[in-house]
């Protein structure tokens, strides 16, 4: 039922791109997802529990911010602040019903609270335990062509009946400006 | 020759009937169009179909519960389902997907049963009602019909009793029945009902009506609503003061339109009706029905006439049109509209005034509840519908401008609702509860922007009263100074959603002690609505001799529009007025 004590093992963070689109224009794009046995502790049966429990909204609070790694201190150049949430409910969705064999099921909210349905249940836990988001930020914040630079991830969440309370850094491995 | 027309009531539902009579003549017969097997809808084109999700629905003709498809195409949101023997049915589910996924950002299950009247192991929605085990909202508005006695006799009605028909039964409970259905509304768990509606019919025709007000309040109702078309109190006015001192706190009032050709039913007499209850200090909702085609192009001249009656018209409920009975596609097409259109109505026609984003769904109110559930720790009343079923917004007037202000233009609603969801889980996970309101009580003017406020209005103090004190009139105080306008679409067997009807929280009390959601009792009539009156009341002829009255005695004679017309005070009249008062 609990997941939480293997996630900070080995949680899945990295910069897949940081590129220099133009003189105007650098993007990076940094994925993280929590490590799969985390996921794996996240089940239908967790969920109903929950629901059963008065338990039906898990928001998660994502921080992402790029830094620019110095001989002394590392320079933030980018940061970002996301939230993405579940809201279990009851469904009538008969196709849900036949597959899983559960009439408690996952809304998922992005951080435009706006609404994704799913059909799915690990793309559902992709969609609240992973992230892949780009930044665009003016070169003129670096040194040179070169840099090194590195995301680190902040994620927080209240404590609910199917994970303990989350509060952690996560940071990437550091890659080149090319 | 045949003609199909559409009729409307005031409960927000259409009926297709086929009059065979020629134009001109339209006292003969109207014939009920019967369920016809075979005259199926034409396949549509699917290519351009994203899937949304599924639900349970049922088929139009049979009730046989069936599997939907909900699905987007050109950025509005349908529904489609096929029954094994008659056919495919399509219909438009929600004018804007845009909007679907903004409201369905909100999807909040309430708290459930956990005193059900009816056991059930597995959900059978719409079928044995009562409220069930599964059912996932308290009640949070509950419909008491008095009688199904009417003074008016809207050729399209489907509600009142019709003297003459075969099998017309005066409904009519006793004052010790309505006390046992009140009882039974009190004794829900874990929110006992504390707001009742009294409908009919027309139930001012009851003349113990003052009574069963009084019973209601005494048995620990908060709210009590009554449902008119006015017609009574135009006429009698001190019957406003007489209600209100029994305990009404405000009159629901069918208006569909500023015309007399929009609103037949009460155009004259809706004027004589809401003076009457400015004099008495009795709050009015205006209730439009609203439907594509008819009257759909003076959706804001609606709001313009509430704004002009602010101070006794607390609120405007629109309810996009039901359409019951049997009805070709391309009839519902016609008359079909829903939230997100009437939205833009309101837009397009108020040049911006109130626009599509001003607009919410109601279980957006979820986090307020949930605040105070995590400050009380006591479960509280919460309005947990499906998000496709209602819809609302405050506007405030601006004096100085003579203009509406939507409360999104000053108040950050979306981060507010966040904020709060956020304070509750703190306190939920045991943060100190006096730290966390004491940061609340700080924040929470932050949320609102005092230079775009209207003048005179300190809403930061109404959101705190709301918040801290969390009673009956806090509410009511931060209501008062606000027009409240509202939507909310009653279902119909073409785009019936049983997730929709699991979460309903408008529901009908019963002589048999059942508390019985809107969109069974009045979609399904035939499994509740004239089976409940048909037991509980008694045939026409034998209500006359026991009451030594004619039916037709308590009719409406259209007495006060020569009066009205003479005068020229019609809800058009006085629209008129009040533009050509702007325009000069």
């Amino acid at each position: 039922m609990n997941a939480q004590a293997e996630y900070s093992k080995e949680p899945f963070i990295r910069v897949i791109q940081a590129r220099k689109e133009s003189a105007e224009k650098l993007n990076f794009t940094v994925e993280f997802s929590f490590p799969q046995n985390f996921l794996d502790g996240i089940t239908l049966e967790n969920i109903k529990e929950a629901y059963r429990n008065m338990d039906r909204r898990i928001k998660l609070k994502y921080r992402v911010s790029i830094y620019e790694k110095g001989i002394l201190f590392n320079k933030k150049i980018a940061e970002k602040e996301l939230s993405k949430k579940w809201v279990l409910y009851w469904t009538r969705d008969p196709t849900i019903l036949e597959r899983y064999r559960t009439n408690i099921w996952v809304l998922g909210i992005d951080e435009n609270l706006e609404s994704e349905f799913f059909m799915d249940f690990e793309e559902a836990k992709t969609f609240l335990f992973s992230l892949r988001e780009t930044f665009s930020v003016q070169p003129e914040s670096f040194a040179d062509k070169g840099s090194k630079v590195f995301a680190e991830i902040q994620v927080r969440s209240h404590r609910h009946y199917f994970i303990e309370a989350i509060n952690s850094k996560v940071r990437s491995a550091t890659i080149t400006i090319v | 020759m045949l003609k199909i027309i559409y009729i409307t009531s005031v409960d927000g539902f259409v009926m297709t009937v086929v009059s065979n009579v020629n134009e001109g003549e339209k006292k003969k017969s109207l014939i009920f169009i019967p369920l016809v097997k075979g005259e199926e809808e034409e396949p549509t084109e699917r290519f351009s179909d994203n899937p949304i999700k599924s639900t349970q629905s049922i088929c139009p003709e049979c009730n046989r519960i069936i599997s939907a498809e909900i699905f987007e195409r050109e950025g509005k949101v349908y529904m489609r389902k096929t029954c094994p023997v008659h056919g495919e049915t399509e219909e438009l589910y929600f004018g804007d997907y845009g909007m679907y996924r903004r409201f369905s950002a909100y999807w909040d299950d309430g708290k459930g049963q956990e005193a059900p009247n009816v056991k059930m192991d597995r959900c059978q929605c719409p079928a044995n009602c009562g409220l069930c085990t599964n059912h996932l909202s308290h009640t949070g508005l509950a419909n008491i019909i008095v009688t199904n006695r009417c003074d008016l006799t809207c050729w399209y009605c489907f509600f009142y009793v019709k003297k003459g028909l075969e099998g017309a039964y005066v409904y009519e409970p006793t004052l010790e029945q309505i006390r046992a259905m009140v009882r039974t509304l009190r004794a829900e768990r874990p929110v006992p009902g504390n707001s009742v509606q009294i409908t009919g019919g027309e139930p001012t025709l009851r003349d113990d009506l003052p009574e069963i007000i009084r019973m209601i309040k005494q048995e620990g109702i908060d709210h009590v609503q009554l449902n008119t078309n006015g017609i009574n109190i135009a006429l009698h006015p001190e019957l406003a003061r007489v209600y209100k001192e029994a305990g009404v706190s405000n009159l629901y009032m069918s208006f569909d339109g500023v015309t007399p050709k929009t609103n037949p039913k009460n155009h004259w007499e809706a004027p004589y009706a809401i003076e009457a209850c400015r004099k008495a200090n009795l709050g009015v909702v205006l209730v439009p029905t609203v439907i594509k085609s008819v009257n759909d192009h003076e959706v804001y001249d609606i709001i313009r006439f509430a704004k002009q009656n602010i101070d006794v018209v607390r609120a405007v409920n629109f309810q996009p049109v039901s359409l019951t009975g049997r009805m070709s596609k391309k009839e519902r097409e016609k008359y079909r509209i829903t939230i997100p259109d009437v939205i833009k109505k309101i837009e397009e026609q108020s040049e911006g005034e109130i626009a599509s984003s001003d607009w919410f769904p109601v279980p957006s109110c979820s986090p307020v509840t949930h605040f105070i559930e995590a400050i009380t720790n006591r479960k509280q009343y919460e309005l947990s519908i499906h998000f496709a079923c209602g819809a609302g917004t405050y506007v405030y007037l601006d004096r100085e401008n003579d203009r509406l202000v939507p409360i999104t233009r000053f108040v950050d609603i979306k981060g507010l609702l966040e904020y709060l969801d956020d304070v509750s889980e703190e306190i939920e996970s045991g943060s100190n509860k006096y730290v966390e309101l004491a940061k609340v009580a700080l924040k929470l003017k932050g949320f609102v922007d005092e230079k775009n406020q209207p003048e005179g209005l300190d809403l930061a103090r109404l959101l705190f009263e709301v918040l801290f004190k969390h009673d009956y009139s806090s509410v009511g105080k931060f209501q008062m100074n606000s027009l409240f306008l509202g939507m909310m679409h009653f279902m119909d067997k073409y785009n019936h959603d049983e997730e929709r009807l699991q979460r309903c929280d408008i529901h009908y009390l019963t002589p048999d002690l059942r508390i019985i959601p809107f969109c069974s009792f009045n979609v399904i009539p035939e499994w509740y609505r004239d089976r409940i009156q048909k037991k509980y009341g008694m045939p026409v002829e034998q209500w006359e001799k026991q009451h030594n009255e004619k039916l037709e005695d308590r009719l409406y004679r259209g007495q006060l529009r020569k009066e009205a017309i003479k005068q020229g005070t019609g809800a058009s009249c006085l629209v008129n007025e009040m533009l050509s008062g702007v325009n000069g």
